[in-house]
């Protein structure tokens, strides 16, 4: 109700035309009342704090070198000393793995952030100015006709196997997805009474565009952001695993399973425990995303 | 109709045009000379030039780009840098097994996804519905190569019910289809999530129109309400999605043909970047984005036959 009366205010009002920012305090509220009640939410944020407390503390909580050789020590399983035991050349897993939570936070982050970025400039272009629609949309037909892993693989084919390689490619991947999703919430917002009132007024373009248009976007955003973390997660450390992102001896999940491979009989436990804090870390994710799209665009729940 | 296909064909051109530029430009932005990669790096500056000139590397990028897309039209994509074999030959051995393990894990994915969601749908907010949900959260956040990985271990080298890797033969042999197996349902496991959650909502949406009150206000059993009037039309955009699904499963077998040593073309993908053989990268990608772009225009044009309002957009 009161956000019917709020919409109803700002189409009525040409005078205030200042957008409404989803931080007003009684939105803060409904959207916390919202996400609260969600438990699986919940046990999403709890799990990603978790993550995120480890990688923070890292160098102060793991037990080991995580890059230390130790031949003596190598394949052990879950002991006393090395909890989650050690790899084949004798390194701490659970210390690896402290290690990698850094590295997988990071690449979930700046990737979903470069592709945030840039797609979101291309859908706000794009939806907004009519000329530039068409080039822009083609060009995200374009990058949409590949497979997205294969879109990821074919990046790094040129730009070479790194860490930056695979934040770069990763978030190229998901600019279509931004830029789409976007556009499709500035076509349907430049509609409104409020955005012909700042015209009105005398209002420059670009910032209608920036200061009244894209502040409705920006939940949109957030809650494909949150659900595009835990992909991009996944998508990195599948690079990592095929041996097209980090490279030994940098410790990173995708590429510690894959070092674990060709043990899988006698040690499965190098395998076994990066597999699952990845798994874990993208269920946080996406419960959270869930969470949050129910909280603060339930529209897109259908899409 | 007939101004809608065209309309979808010049785009589709369009974006095939644009896809071809880019597979082209892998072998121009990529940092180093292709030319030293071929001839190596001792190589006499002569033997260079020479090579250059044969390629026709020596020419204008865009007199260079007409060649390459003169020749891909006309089936050649060049020589592999490795195994000196006409790129074009060596997809085609390998494009039937990516084939057929795309085709039994989208079987799956939709066996498995569309059942699941109509139940989930027709027993909403109970437990049954919950499990589900959570089942397909846990597909959806699974790492394929680290499950791929755990059931071969437990299905394949603990209990030995199944081969570890590679293929034993075409799908429709009993040895061959064994071998699918694992990779098929690894594959299948995002996949049917997703289907899942579409099915399930799209059903939701179904059931809460009018005509399926009529439906039962009618007094029809609930069974024949949800198979004969919700079902029929909640699937049209689980359809479509199982269209866009194939093209993406195509990319996806990557990572499941590396894992279980099946040589399709995924697998070959990942060891001619890892060898830097870049004629055989830009086929195979080449390949693999036109058969997902002709899939969604497939796609495109069936949606439009079965719901017409989807033409006059």
């Amino acid at each position: 109700m009161s956000e019917h009366s709020a919409s109803v205010r700002s189409t009525h009002l040409p005078g205030r035309v200042e957008s409404r920012t989803p931080a007003s305090p009684s939105r803060v509220r409904v959207f916390w009342r919202v996400f609260s009640r969600n438990q699986l939410a919940v046990v999403g944020a709890v799990i990603i704090a978790c993550f995120l407390g480890v990688a923070i503390l890292a160098p102060w909580i793991m037990p080991f070198d995580p890059l230390e050789q130790s031949l003596p020590d190598q394949l052990q399983g879950p002991s006393s000393t090395h909890w989650l035991g050690t790899d084949e050349f004798g390194r701490d897993i659970l210390s690896r793995m402290i290690a990698g939570s850094r590295v997988s936070l990071m690449v979930g982050v700046i990737a979903t952030g470069i592709g945030a970025i840039i797609g979101t400039a291309a859908g706000l272009l794009a939806g907004y100015y009519r000329r530039l629609d068409s080039v822009i949309m083609r060009i995200m037909d374009i990058l949409l006709a590949f497979p997205s892993i294969l879109l990821a693989i074919a990046v790094i084919a040129i730009l070479g196997p790194s860490l930056t390689n695979v934040m770069i490619a990763v978030g190229i991947r998901s600019v279509p997805t931004y830029a789409r999703l976007v556009r499709s919430t500035v076509l349907s917002t430049k509609t409104h009474d409020y955005v012909d009132a700042a015209r009105t007024i005398g209002c420059r373009e670009s910032i209608i565009m920036v200061k009244h248009v894209f502040p409705n976007c920006v939940n949109t955003i957030i809650v494909l952001s949150s659900l595009q973390v835990g992909d991009a997660i996944l998508t990195a450390s599948i690079l990592s695993f095929l041996g097209l992102g980090v490279q030994p001896p940098d410790p990173e999940w995708g590429q510690m399973v894959n070092a674990g491979r060709g043990y899988i009989r006698d040690a499965p436990h190098i395998t076994t425990f990066p597999g699952l804090a990845l798994f874990l870390v993208v269920m946080g994710f996406n419960l959270l995303g869930d969470g949050l799209r129910d909280a603060l665009d339930p529209r897109m729940k259908n899409t | 109709m007939t101004g809608f296909i065209a309309r979808r064909v010049a785009l589709m051109v369009l974006t095939l045009i644009g896809v071809s530029i880019l597979v082209f430009l892998i072998t121009r932005l990529t940092p180093g000379d292709p030319v030293r990669q071929i001839v190596g790096p001792d190589a006499p500056q002569e033997r260079v030039d020479e090579v250059r000139h044969d390629l026709g590397l020596d020419r204008p990028v865009l007199d260079q780009y007409l060649r390459f897309m003169g020749d891909a039209l006309t089936g050649d994509l060049g020589q592999s840098l490795r195994t000196r074999q006409p790129v074009i030959e060596e997809l085609g051995a390998r494009f039937p097994l990516t084939f057929q393990l795309t085709t039994f894990a989208v079987t799956i994915a939709v066996l498995v996804g569309v059942p699941l969601g109509v139940v989930s749908a027709a027993k909403r907010d109970t437990a049954l519905d919950r499990l589900a949900t959570v089942a397909a959260l846990f597909g959806a956040s699974m790492p394929i190569f680290w499950i791929a990985i755990m059931a071969t271990l437990l299905f394949a080298v603990r209990l030995s019910w199944l081969p570890t890797a590679g293929n034993d033969g075409p799908i429709w042999t009993v040895s061959g289809f064994k071998s699918f197996i694992l990779p098929g349902i690894t594959l299948a496991l995002g996949p049917i999530a997703l289907v899942m959650r579409l099915t399930r909502s799209s059903m939701l949406e179904v059931l809460s129109r009018e005509y399926v009150g009529v439906a039962r206000a009618k007094g029809l059993a609930e069974s024949r309400v949800i198979f004969r009037h919700a079902l029929r039309n909640a699937l049209l955009p689980v359809i479509t999605f199982i269209g866009l699904l194939y093209g993406s499963l195509l990319g996806g077998a990557v990572v499941t043909e590396t894992i279980f040593s099946l040589n399709g073309v995924g697998r070959l993908v990942v060891t001619a970047i890892n060898q830097r053989d870049y004629p055989v990268i830009q086929g195979a990608v080449l390949m693999l984005a036109v058969i997902f772009t002709l899939i969604n225009f497939v796609v495109d044009i069936m949606y439009a036959m079965l719901d017409p309002r989807i033409r006059y957009e």
